[in-house]
């Protein structure tokens, strides 16, 4: 089948280590003409940017030959100290992101899953109005299959508006942890044993309670407690494919989350021999958009990093 | 060990004179945000300074962010203020005379609020189960030794 997909890369991987001008330069360079921003990480006065300032970023992504993909938006539902956002709230902190999306020239808003469907559903009118594909990031520990994902699901089944979707990140498709999330859990201090029990209850889906009392049962501490939080909050095992297969139609944009290569120079935590051929043979017309996220764990420059991966993605779909 | 990837948040230029009608009234300290991405300042949970191993009163720091002058007790109100990527809070801090020329120990004990993570940390949740959870908390602490010109 004809590949359709389009690579791009999330401007994330660089986590502000170079220069907006001097990130977009690396990104053409790396042969691909679309980015995506993390609104809070990149653009000054995030939620509500200057017309100057998007005035300026425009003409520089537009001066490399660039495009953007997707303005990621936050939905802090725990913004305030006394309660979660209501309904409402929510519905008002995702507009104003899709209607900066517009202003910024992107294609895509990507939203939190923190959201819920029926907040989705009521942004659908408003999303086409703008012009924008609104999207829900499916980042782990969730899953397809995960309960709030299936809410969303059901939604879009019966909505059938293309300016709502869905957003994996690969992340949430690992099949174990990387090695540098291993070596971190080391230097915080737990030991061989408890991880090596962690890593088998969360590859086995032990339930997060579960596995507390058997760390207490092991003398775990508060840090080794913290240590465990970041582990599940990875999330990784079986990967979901089946999961993914059913909600490609509603998929709008993806991320490419990667954290590491392994001798032989292949992703050994992600499985991109199994979800790009997918997407490809799905016939997804859209972006999948490179995010380096070693940073913890590694001092590689991250540039090229993502330059060896969109390699890796080539090789293996063929493009 | 982790790295926290964050612009150096407390720079060589740091610190300076609280000055008030000409008068030295205490010192400042500019800080950058601790996370990588700006933080509405309602999710700090906890606000401690040390100046030379000295806890600070926090009655005695105004915490000045995108024009404004916060007490620190306002801070977890203060929801629609974002301490931006870009910008620098100033504390400034009452101390009769200054701190006084030469070196200086800042320590910023910072616990911020992950407003988008559940510390819930499951896939195998429902909706109506979110609405429950508690979030995230990190530490967003920095301290550096920084020289004070005049």
């Amino acid at each position: 089948m004809n590949n359709r997909i389009r690579l791009g890369v999330r401007l994330f991987s660089f986590r502000n280590m170079y220069s907006l001008e001097d990130s977009l330069r690396k990104i053409a360079a790396m042969g691909v003409d679309g980015f995506d921003i993390t609104a809070s990480q990149t653009i000054p006065g995030y939620p509500w940017p200057s017309e100057e300032y998007i005035e300026e970023f425009i003409s520089m992504y537009k001066k490399h030959g660039l495009q953007l993909i997707s303005y990621d938006g936050n939905i802090d539902v725990g913004i305030r100290s006394d309660r979660q956002l209501t309904d409402d709230e929510r519905y008002s902190y995702a507009l104003n992101d899709i209607m900066y999306a517009k202003k910024f020239g992107a294609k895509i808003s990507r939203i939190q899953w923190h959201l819920n469907a029926k907040v989705l559903e009521r942004l659908a009118s408003r999303a086409e109005m703008f012009g924008i594909k609104a999207g829900i990031e499916i980042h782990s520990p969730l899953r397809p299959k995960s309960p709030v994902i299936q809410e969303y699901v059901e939604m879009l089944e019966r909505l059938k508006s293309p300016y709502i979707g869905l957003i994996p990140d690969f992340g949430a498709f690992a099949l174990k942890p990387h090695k540098g999330m291993l070596n971190v859990a080391l230097a915080k201090g737990m030991g061989r044993q408890m991880l090596d029990y962690l890593v088998q209850a969360i590859s086995g889906g032990v339930s997060v309670s579960q596995a507390k009392s058997e760390m207490r049962k092991m003398g775990a501490t508060e840090k080794d407690f913290d240590t465990m939080s970041e582990l599940y909050h990875s999330g990784f095992g079986t990967p979901d494919l089946q999961g993914l297969k059913a909600i490609l139609p509603y998929c709008i944009h993806f991320h490419g989350k990667f954290y590491e290569f392994d001798e032989n120079g292949n992703d050994g935590t992600i499985p991109i021999e199994d979800l790009l051929p997918m997407i490809r043979d799905y016939g997804f017309d859209g972006y999948i958009a490179s995010e380096y996220e070693g940073h913890f764990s590694s001092d590689a420059d991250p540039a090229e990093m993502v330059g060896r991966q969109l390699k890796l993605y080539r090789k293996t779909i063929g493009a | 060990m982790a790295k926290t990837l964050v612009p150096e948040s407390i720079s060589d230029d740091a610190l300076g004179n609280f000055v008030v009608g000409g008068s030295v009234v205490g010192y400042t300290i500019k800080v950058g945000v601790t996370r990588y991405r700006s933080m509405p300042l309602s999710c700090i949970e906890e606000f401690e300074l040390m100046v030379d191993g000295k806890k600070i009163d926090p009655l005695d720091i105004m915490f000045c962010l995108n024009g404004k002058r916060f007490m620190i007790s306002q801070l977890k109100d203060m929801y629609t203020e974002y301490w931006n990527i870009n910008a620098k809070a100033e504390l400034a801090v009452l101390k009769a005379g200054g701190l006084g020329a030469g070196e200086h120990e800042i320590n910023l004990r910072l616990i911020m609020r992950v407003p988008y993570v559940y510390a819930n940390d499951t896939y195998d949740i429902k909706r109506s189960e979110a609405e429950h959870f508690a979030f995230a908390k990190e530490d967003a602490s920095c301290a550096a030794r920084v020289a004070l010109r005049s």
